[in-house]
């Protein structure tokens, strides 16, 4: 998409150029802010706010499922816990075995794959380029 | 100066002409990003599950050279975010990248931890999970030696490993954007601050974190970044390329995953708060991890805009380690760009190329 060259002012040139001055001004702007002791005890307020209402909500459903007669929360994931537990012995029982299984046939029990040779060796190499001069980053790459 | 308002006045429609017939364009693929499609797959070079336990994953990526390098690498992931964001999308993959250099590439995958995993520990992952990952990978290559590369809380666990076992055959060392000394840490540090923040009752209420907490956590660190990301979206939805890369990239930041509950309280009280990596005071199992203790070679990579793991935070490394073989890595990018993108393929991929082939024969 080529456009002619303009001799006038670039409308969405100056404007890209006050968004990115704005992100800049926004961010060191918030990084103070933010900082300050009275906004991390706000931010925890609320966060405390949340947490005790995720407590209390997840106290009323756990009276609740026990009332329906059903397993709450706690129940499953200890179910889950327990048949986590068996899988990690069932994975050292059969890491065990694959041992065994080496030292028996002397090679490992998994079929043939075609291995690549491991002989690659570095080639010559010329100094990385320098970054560009700060000033010239540009926004996207400060993420 | 007539001449120079004509001027000024022809090139001025020219503008607004050009603007109109781009807001067209603009019109129509907002549709695509508004209604989600197209979404592009990610995560697509060919690879093999060679060893799983519960949600954790070993990958094996399939060689693509005849002949690779003697030393594995193998990427340690981050619990933050899904192991794609290391393998983007096809040219815009770190392990693609790493695969056509000729090396033989595996990564360490924890997968999305499931409520009962709550209380999974740093333990589990360092002491247990990554050295099972490694006899595997042993098994699988026949080579004893190995390279990690760690991206943000994925090079601490690589750290955290070199610094329990010195003696593994732990050749080489990449760690990006790996915090060390957490008063740096900034805002986070500010927030996590034990006088408002209490972690027992986050840790004891939610059991696992919630991946919205993470994400709007960090999202807090610059909270005018989304916005203004989609006012650059609109700008440039007339470029295909752009969209695409802004979509791919949006993917990523916002994909975050639920916390395993444990290993958060742990992390809080004691990097966060603690400093205790700093202090050679951290403790995995009875295990005193010192970072003068790791022998390996390091490259340490850190950004300089880095709003997530600030600059600060990164930078004393390589003087903490006991490695003879140590290089810093300044780049002038962010936590993001420092990986993935432009920045990364022109400066962090051949550098590492560089560096781990040198030592990987």
């Amino acid at each position: 998409m080529s456009e002619q060259p303009s001799q006038g002012p670039d409308v969405m040139q100056l404007w890209r150029d006050w968004l990115t001055q704005t992100e800049r001004q926004f961010n060191s702007f918030t990084n103070d802010t933010m900082g300050s002791e009275a906004t991390a005890r706000t931010m925890a307020g609320f966060m405390e706010l949340y947490v005790s209402s995720q407590r209390l909500m997840a106290e009323f459903m756990q009276r609740y499922l026990t009332f329906m007669n059903m397993p709450s929360r706690a129940e499953l994931v200890s179910l889950g816990e327990t048949l986590r537990d068996i899988q990690e012995r069932l994975a050292r029982i059969e890491q065990t075995l694959q041992i065994a299984a080496d030292h028996v046939d002397g090679q490992p029990a998994e079929a043939p794959v075609e291995e690549p040779s491991r002989n690659r060796q570095p080639p010559a190499y010329s100094a990385p380029e320098e970054g560009v001069a700060a000033g010239a980053i540009p926004e996207e790459l400060r993420r | 100066m007539v001449n120079q308002a004509a001027d000024t006045g022809i090139s001025l429609a020219q503008q607004l002409r050009r603007e109109a017939r781009l807001t067209v364009d603009r019109s129509e693929r907002s549709l695509d990003v508004l209604l989600r499609r197209n979404e592009p797959p990610v995560g697509l070079t060919p690879k093999d599950v060679i060893y799983s336990r519960g949600t954790f994953r070993l990958y094996r990526y399939r060689p693509i050279t005849e002949e690779v390098y003697r030393v594995p690498v193998v990427f340690v992931m981050s619990l933050v975010s899904k192991p794609y964001i290391l393998d983007l999308v096809p040219g815009q993959s770190f392990v693609e990248y790493l695969l056509k250099q000729g090396f033989d590439v595996f990564m360490v995958d924890w997968g999305v931890p499931r409520p009962e995993d709550h209380s999974l520990r740093l333990e589990d992952y360092v002491l247990d999970f990554l050295p099972a990952a490694m006899e595997h990978v042993q098994r699988v290559t026949k080579e004893e030696d190995y390279s990690f590369i760690g991206y943000c809380m994925g090079g601490l666990f690589a750290l955290m490993y070199a610094g329990a076992f010195p003696g593994a055959p732990l050749k080489n060392l990449v760690s990006v954007a790996t915090p060390v000394d957490f008063e740096g840490m900034g805002l986070l540090r500010r927030w996590a601050d034990p006088r408002w923040f209490d972690v027992d009752k986050v840790v004891d209420t939610f059991g696992n974190i919630p991946a919205e907490f993470i994400r709007s956590t960090l999202e807090a660190l610059r909270p005018f970044d989304r916005m203004l990301g989609y006012t650059r979206l609109w700008d440039n939805l007339w470029d295909e390329q752009y969209v695409y890369n802004w979509r791919v990239r949006y993917r990523w930041v916002t994909d975050q995953i639920p916390f395993p509950g444990e290993t958060y309280r742990q992390f809080i009280k004691e990097l966060v708060q603690g400093n205790k990596l700093m202090k050679n005071e951290f403790e995995l199992g009875g295990r005193r991890i010192e970072l003068c203790r790791v022998r390996c070679s390091v490259l340490n990579a850190m950004a300089e805009f880095d709003h997530m793991v600030p600059y600060d935070a990164t930078r004393s490394l390589t003087s903490l380690l006991g490695s003879s073989d140590k290089q810093d890595m300044h780049v002038r990018g962010g936590h993001v760009s420092l990986i993935s993108g432009a920045n990364a393929i022109l400066r962090l991929w051949p550098t590492v190329n560089e560096w781990l082939a040198r030592r990987s024969v």
